[in-house]
């Protein structure tokens, strides 16, 4: 087999054979037993241009840089939740360094589920991977690079979102099962991102039983032509895989043919693994799809062993109701530099709003109270409220200066944290451009 | 007694060892390539004399027949059965240009997803036998968690095809998972049987004629023999036994105990090794051979184009040294100059003509304006630094293979070798300048000129295999001793391990072997928040090293 690759991939494969959130989660150790296999079954690792990596090891920084964990870093997160976000910013680096043309991660736990501020685990996420790996790239590239965010998972990446919805570069594109019929219940058609950003959130809500067809109606009509405007320096793929016909968790009927051919399509510069709990029906054929699509190589071969070619056809109604979603965000993204912020979020100093989170894998409640500075200058300081039962640390105050904070808001965030002390136990300061997160315990 | 031969690429070199494993005689003879069977059988004759021939308890052969025949592209044409199912493009798997494609197809828990079907079969082998080709090979995907189909068109073949008389199975030949590399692997193995049959039963005849009796073994790549009658399934297991002989020499003359680099310095190239405790490591995934990535497992082996008689060269004003070879050196009536020519003139070496050595050095350190001493050194301290930069870049990939687990990923295992070994005409002078400048302690042996053959003589014979088990499809498989068997739900880690190494233990029949395990992974089947099985993986392996006294 003298097969070279016409892109060059690396990929890091880290399945974290002894670690799991408990013995019987599906997020299990056993996840991508049988993707190691078929991988290696395959051969594609004796591919030419196809090399694999070890992951690294984030640092606390680097969750810092990123989340607020409440108490602290180290009290929430553990060895596996570094090592899954080491291996998404070895990706990146592999990349970024030039040693490869694109890189995928395939790590555990993942990340998307997880927002800025962090009690405990949701959605089988505790840290958000790929967030930690862009804020990182940020910190040591540039903060001006552009990033797009196209996240395939079933489940709506609310976390992902979370942390980027008042970023102007960024970019976060989800595509998901409906929310009205799948955890976590958001990503409907309307968030379309915070006064410093509006419009750089795009969320696709899709029905049940969607197919390839769908997705890629939607990909051809909505996601390509928007990353065609907004011209990213970096593509994406928050490569979830719990679309598939055979998961466990959603209702959804995406073939490994229709994985692979969007990452053709999409092209991304990474792949970061999310979720996908087929992990002997799907997994190893999605993934071994999404390397050779990723490397340039033919992947037509590749087939699930139930797979019949009757999964791709989609109801009229499905195509519809597509279509229609499609149609609205289109127009919303091509009119969203005319929008008056100050009309549209109906205030002239504060946009503030509120937002309630659940932790269903630490069983955890949160309330949100946001404040976000509408400003000429800054997509503008944000000031989170945040209070989460049954714990007992009461209130927190959270502070946070995005990368292009203007001074003002910056003397404003570093004064509110002064005269906030005496109102709140639990205070934090998290400045972008500074790089360093304060607390007063 | 034993005899160690070794057929290198011009001369072979034959040892005859006492019961204590002292030398006691040896020869180097020119090898014939047309007739390796004469050359290891005037070997053993000039070794041994009428008298201490029954005393014999063994005699092993490091052969280059099968490397040779697979470079040159010789061996005989193969036709491949391929049942590749879904996943890569089955195109690709241009090994032969008599493939054929059946359908059919296992997933990755050893399943039958399709059955292959009867008529597909013999219309391939037909076809085969039509363009003349009566060697076959079979390779299924995933057959070394379910060979039932290879076996199954074995027994199609057998019972319509008399005149196939030669098939591989590519499950036999490797329990790991890479179907291209086995495809590959029965592919070159199913060559070159039949060249490779003649090349023993030639031996045994003249074996016979000198009244040898004494079992024949064959070193493999993994630095451990095979007896000749299991050599006869298994050819392509004996390619790169020049490089095993030669690891193999260094731990027999030098017995690590340490992290140690084993160095061969030849004459166009130089051969490192690594030994961490008293084990030699192994190639993570399997030979390459003439760019056939293979599964044959083989001794960590990497070389470097430089060597004794490498062609020294001013290229762009700056010393170059190989990897280009023109002959031997200067100072032996060679053509150009050589690092061993720089050895002769700074008197580090008591052969060689100096005058020679001299006056192929002067020009280039004319041009280069400095001394004839001066550039000698210079010759000698490159000669070192490009073998030491070869060494560092060996040591960081290494130490920077993918782990799984995070167990292994935050345990620091990095491989730091404390001490140098080496061997070749030019290790006596070598080894202490790249010792020093390595910060090693170093060794080189006695007698390292038929150290290939001495390693060769002492190797112990070895064996994998590997038990893969299905506790919630009740079965498991040893897919390289053809072992399937039904289990139930109580089989564990423990059973398995135990299995493998019995099974192990049994094939070998008269080693008194030290059978390890080198892999155990379990995993429990969760199927909607339930344990419904376990899967176990074991492998358990007799590792190469220095034959047990009185043992085979
Ligand atoms: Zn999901
Ligand atoms: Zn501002």
């Amino acid at each position: 087999m003298q097969i070279k690759a016409k892109n060059n991939l690396g990929l890091v494969f880290f399945p974290a054979f002894d670690w799991s959130i408990s013995p019987t989660h599906p997020e299990r150790k056993e996840r991508l037993l049988y993707t190691k296999d078929q991988v290696l079954e395959e051969g594609l690792l004796d591919i030419e241009g196809i090399e694999e990596y070890n992951p690294l090891v984030a640092t606390i920084d680097d969750v810092n840089r990123t989340h607020i964990c409440i108490p602290d870093t180290e009290s929430i997160i553990s060895k596996p939740h570094l090592i899954s976000a080491g291996g998404a910013i070895k990706a990146a680096e592999l990349v970024m360094q030039q040693e490869v043309d694109k890189a995928f991660a395939i790590i555990r736990p993942p990340g998307h589920h997880a927002f800025r501020i962090v009690y405990g685990a949701r959605g089988f996420c505790t840290v958000n991977n790929e967030a930690i790996m862009v804020e990182y790239l940020r910190q040591k590239y540039g903060s001006d690079l552009k990033i797009a965010f196209v996240d395939t998972d079933a489940h709506h990446a609310d976390g992902t979102q979370n942390i980027y919805y008042n970023d102007p570069n960024v970019l976060h594109i989800s595509i998901h099962q409906d929310g009205r019929t799948l955890f976590p219940g958001t990503g409907f058609t309307d968030d379309l991102g915070g006064p410093g950003a509006f419009g750089r959130t795009i969320n696709l809500p899709l029905p049940t039983n969607t197919t390839d067809q769908g997705l890629h109606y939607a990909l051809d009509n909505l996601i390509l032509p928007i990353l065609d405007d907004f011209d990213p320096d970096l593509i994406i793929n928050a490569a979830g895989q719990d679309n598939h016909y055979s998961d466990p968790l959603t209702q959804m009927k995406i073939t490994a043919q229709g994985y692979a051919e969007l990452n053709e399509k999409l092209d991304p510069d990474l792949a970061i693994l999310q979720g996908g709990y087929s992990i002997e029906s799907a997994l190893p054929y999605i993934n071994t799809g999404i390397m050779l699509a990723m490397a340039g190589l033919d992947y037509s071969y590749i087939k699930e062993p139930d797979y019949n070619s009757k999964i791709v056809k989609q109801s009229t109604k499905i195509t519809d109701i597509i279509k229609k979603r499609v149609d609205k965000l289109l127009s919303s993204w091509k009119k969203r530099d005319e929008i008056d912020i100050q009309a549209k979020f109906n205030t002239q100093d504060y946009y503030t709003t509120q937002h309630n989170i659940f932790y269903d894998t630490a069983q955890i409640r949160e309330n949100q109270q946001i404040k976000i500075k509408i400003c000429p200058d800054c997509s503008g300081l944000m000031i989170i409220d945040s209070r989460a039962v049954p714990l007992s640390i009461g209130e927190t105050r959270n502070i946070i200066l995005p990368f292009d904070v203007c001074n003002e808001c910056r003397q404003l965030g570093y004064n509110k944290y002064e005269i906030s002390k005496s109102d709140f136990n639990y205070i934090y300061l998290q400045d972008k451009k500074e790089d360093k997160l304060l607390t007063n315990h | 007694m034993q005899l160690g031969i070794d057929i290198g690429g011009t001369h072979t070199d034959g040892v005859l060892l006492d019961k204590n494993d002292q030398l006691i005689n040896h020869n180097k003879l020119p090898t014939d390539y047309h007739n390796l069977a004469d050359t290891i059988l005037s070997s053993c004759q000039k070794l041994t004399s009428n008298s201490n021939r029954n005393n014999l308890n063994r005699l092993v052969l490091s052969t280059t027949l099968i490397t040779n025949l697979i470079i040159k592209g010789g061996g005989h044409s193969t036709g491949l059965l391929l049942i590749p199912g879904p996943g890569l493009n089955p195109a690709w798997y241009n090994y032969s240009p008599y493939t054929k494609i059946i359908s059919g197809s296992i997933d990755h828990r050893g399943r039958k997803v399709k059955d292959i079907t009867e008529k597909e079969v013999k219309k391939g082998v037909a076809n085969f036998i039509k363009q003349g080709v009566n060697n076959i090979g079979i390779c299924g995907k995933f057959s070394t968690r379910n060979p039932s189909q290879e076996l199954k068109i074995k027994k199609i073949i057998e019972n319509n095809f008399p005149e196939i008389k030669n098939i591989t199975l590519s499950h036999k030949l490797s329990g790991k998972l890479n179907y291209p590399r086995r495809i590959a692997t029965t592919y070159l193995n199913t060559g070159v049987q039949k060249p490779h049959n003649k090349f023993i039963s030639d031996i045994q005849t003249g074996l016979n004629k000198l009244n040898l009796e004494a079992p024949v073994y064959i070193l493999k790549a993994d630095g451990g023999t095979m007896p000749l009658k299991e050599a006869k399934n298994l050819p392509i297991e004996s390619i790169n036994s020049g490089p095993a002989a030669s690891i193999m020499g260094i731990l027999a003359l030098t017995k690590p105990t340490e992290t140690t680099l084993g160095l061969d310095i030849g004459g166009t190239t130089t051969d490192i090794s690594l030994f961490v405790g008293q084990e030699p490591i192994f190639k993570p995934k399997g030979i390459t051979i003439n760019n056939y990535k293979t599964s044959v497992r083989g001794l960590y082996n990497q070389s470097i184009g430089v060597g004794g008689d490498s062609l020294i060269q001013i290229k762009d004003g700056k010393l170059k040294i190989g990897p280009q070879r023109k002959g031997s050196a200067a100072a032996f009536g060679g053509p150009a100059p050589t690092p061993t020519d720089a050895l002769v003139y700074l008197n580090l070496t008591n052969n060689g003509d100096k005058k020679k050595a001299t006056a192929s050095l002067n020009p280039l350190a004319k041009k280069l304006h400095l001394s004839t001493s001066e550039l000698a050194e210079k010759i000698i301290t490159k000669f070192c630094s490009q073998i030491q930069t070869k060494i560092n870049q060996i040591l960081t990939k290494l130490n920077n293979q993918p782990v799984y687990t995070i167990n292994k990923l935050l345990t620091d295992n990095t491989i730091q070798p404390t001490r140098l070994v080496g061997i070749g005409g030019p290790a006596k002078t070598i080894i202490p300048k790249l010792a020093n400048r390595l910060n090693l302690k170093y060794e080189v042996p006695d007698h390292s000129a038929v150290a290939n053959a001495v390693g060769a003589a002492l190797a112990r014979t070895t064996k994998e295999c590997t038990l893969y088990a299905d506790t919630s499809r009740s079965y498991y498989n040893i897919p390289e001793l053809g072992i399937e068997k039904e289990i139930t739900d109580e089989f564990n880690l423990e059973t398995a391990k135990k299995i493998a190494q019995q099974e192990l233990n049994s094939n070998l029949k008269n080693q008194t072997a030290e059978i390890k395990i080198t892999n155990s992974e379990t995993f429990n089947l969760i199927r909607g928040f339930k344990t419904t099985g376990q899967i176990i993986k074991v492998t358990a392996q007799v590792k190469p090293g220095r034959r047990r006294t009185n043992a085979n």
